[in-house]
């Protein structure tokens, strides 16, 4: 596999260790690759030329706090990008503002999954990523 | 015993001299004919300085009205009396209470008698006085300020907080439940199994606390917006939630048909979620449990909302605890919960300019009543469809 099919960008490593987790429970086993801040995340989409034609990942889970450049930011920018433009983006959210959500698909978010403190409800929540992985692989 | 006889003159000219107040006379054009003893003091000018000057020019007189109009009352009407702006011949300004008299005396011109009544020192403490309560207002004005900044601070703070803080518990109940997941029955026997189930129990309602304490302080940071609100349905809907994570139970709910409010919608729901979820939760125990929720008319209000169960009810020695945070009246092996729903209800109630109270003695259920504030309108019913 020349390069990541899903890019997550998490900065805490708690959270990625419960979402790498999460995904492989879930079936959804596709290569992850992890950037831990907005910077990170914007170097991985969005790679200096080199001559070589980088695909840009087939699925950005985004959380929207990050160090850096904030998640909100990461997601103006991949969506301003030709190369990001339509990359299906989940935004990874902690709180249950209902604004911040609002304001992550007035940016182009496709979906968003809540963090809850209880796992089995992440699981859910990863689980209907899975289905949206399904669909979106489908039509490509 | 002689009487004294008002013609003495002598007699009059030490009396005039003696009085506290100045007292002067002078013709129609100003020119000063008599000053006395307390004018010299007051003013700061001698008789003989006095006497044949203008008194207008002498003490550089300011009139509440133009001269004219002053003169031409005293004419007509013998008298008038009012505040003038004299200055002494040091140039202190005086605010002079002053009372003229038109005299006729024979065989020469009119005379005006003046007597004059100084003070300045009243209005001097009235300013005082003025400027003190001023500075007062401000002081309050800014305290005010102060602590609206420091409200809004602590509110920042408080949900900062307890957003940061659910972190750590996410990761704690998410590797404690990997661990059940992966090694329950493997390498965790039962007893760390039990342990393990404890210390996510316990994550859990911590991060219930922390949920209902978000809640709380997005109470008072949201705007409120007013609107009809259908609350038979709204609370139809709630129920509904109640049976289905709570199958088993067969509870007897009654909603009064047509029941309105104007208020926010998505606070008056979290209001309703808890009130109908605390009459839910308190009612587990009771043999046939019945909820009630209507309208009806109490001093407070012509509409008062209640919401009625025949639950565990409270000893209403207690009813003052209700709704502050973190207050609970049972055990929490005997009902769960956290302590902050009464208190966000309230909050609601009382951002809507309301007021909420309720009823109850230990074994007979509860029933609670709340007011919308004036710009709710009497019970309208809904149309029948």
């Amino acid at each position: 596999m020349p390069s990541a099919q899903i890019l997550l960008v998490e900065d805490s490593p708690d959270d990625e260790m419960l979402m790498l987790d999460a995904l492989s429970r879930c079936g959804l086993n596709a290569q992850v690759l992890v950037a831990r801040d907005g910077a990170e995340a914007l170097d991985c989409l969005h790679p200096k030329e080199d001559g070589i034609d980088h695909p840009p990942p087939r699925l950005v889970l985004l959380d929207l706090k990050l160090p850096k450049v904030s998640g909100l930011e990461v997601l103006r920018r991949l969506r301003a990008h030709p190369r990001t433009k339509y990359v299906p983006v989940v935004v990874l959210t902690s709180s249950s503002q209902v604004e911040d959500i609002k304001t992550s698909y007035d940016n182009g978010a496709n979906a968003y999954v809540r963090k809850p403190i209880d796992f089995q409800q992440f699981l859910e929540s990863v689980r209907c990523l899975e289905h949206f992985w399904i669909s979106f692989n489908e039509t490509v | 015993m002689s009487t004294l006889t008002a013609d003495n003159q002598t007699l009059q000219a030490h009396l005039l001299d003696h009085a506290y107040e100045p007292i002067i006379a002078w013709e129609l054009d100003g020119s000063i004919v008599y000053w006395n003893h307390a004018a010299e003091e007051l003013y700061g000018f001698s008789r003989a300085q006095a006497l044949g000057t203008g008194i207008h020019q002498l003490l550089n007189s300011i009139h509440p009205i133009p001269l004219a109009e002053i003169l031409a009352q005293v004419e007509t009407l013998t008298q008038w009396s009012g505040e003038v702006v004299y200055h002494t011949s040091a140039g202190v300004t005086l605010s002079i209470d002053s009372r003229l008299l038109l005299i006729s005396v024979p065989g020469r011109a009119p005379l005006i008698l003046q007597s004059d009544s100084d003070n300045s020192i009243y209005k001097q403490a009235e300013t005082a006085m003025r400027q003190v309560y001023e500075e007062l207002e401000q002081r309050v004005e800014e305290r005010t300020r102060d602590l609206a900044s420091a409200n809004k601070e602590l509110e920042s703070f408080s949900y900062s907080v307890s957003h940061d803080l659910r972190a750590p518990l996410r990761s704690l109940q998410g590797f404690t439940r990997i661990l059940l997941l992966d090694y329950a029955g493997k390498t965790l026997d039962e007893r760390a199994v039990d342990l393990m189930h404890r210390m996510t129990a316990a994550v859990t309602r911590m991060g219930q606390l922390i949920e209902d304490l978000l809640k709380l302080s997005q109470v008072t940071r949201t705007v409120i917006h007013p609107q009809p609100l259908d609350l038979t349905a709204m609370a139809a809907i709630i129920f509904d939630g109640l049976k289905e994570r709570d199958p088993a139970r067969a509870v007897d709910i009654r909603v009064e048909p047509g029941i309105t409010a104007v208020a926010d919608p998505g606070l008056l729901r979290a209001v309703l979620e808890n009130l109908l979820g605390n009459a839910w939760k308190f009612t587990g125990k009771t043999a046939a449990p019945q909820i009630t929720v209507g309208v009806t008319a109490t001093p407070d209000s012509d509409t008062t909302y209640f919401i009625q169960d025949n639950g565990a009810g409270f000893d209403m020695e207690f009813a003052d605890q209700l709704f502050a945070p973190f207050q609970r009246l049972h055990r929490a092996t005997e009902f769960e919960g956290t302590g902050v729903g009464l208190a966000t209800v309230q909050r609601i109630i009382h951002r809507h300019g309301g007021r909420i109270w309720a009823e109850s003695s230990p074994g007979h259920g509860a029933k609670f009543f709340f007011t919308l504030g004036p710009a709710s309108k009497s019970k309208k019913r809904l149309p029948q469809t």
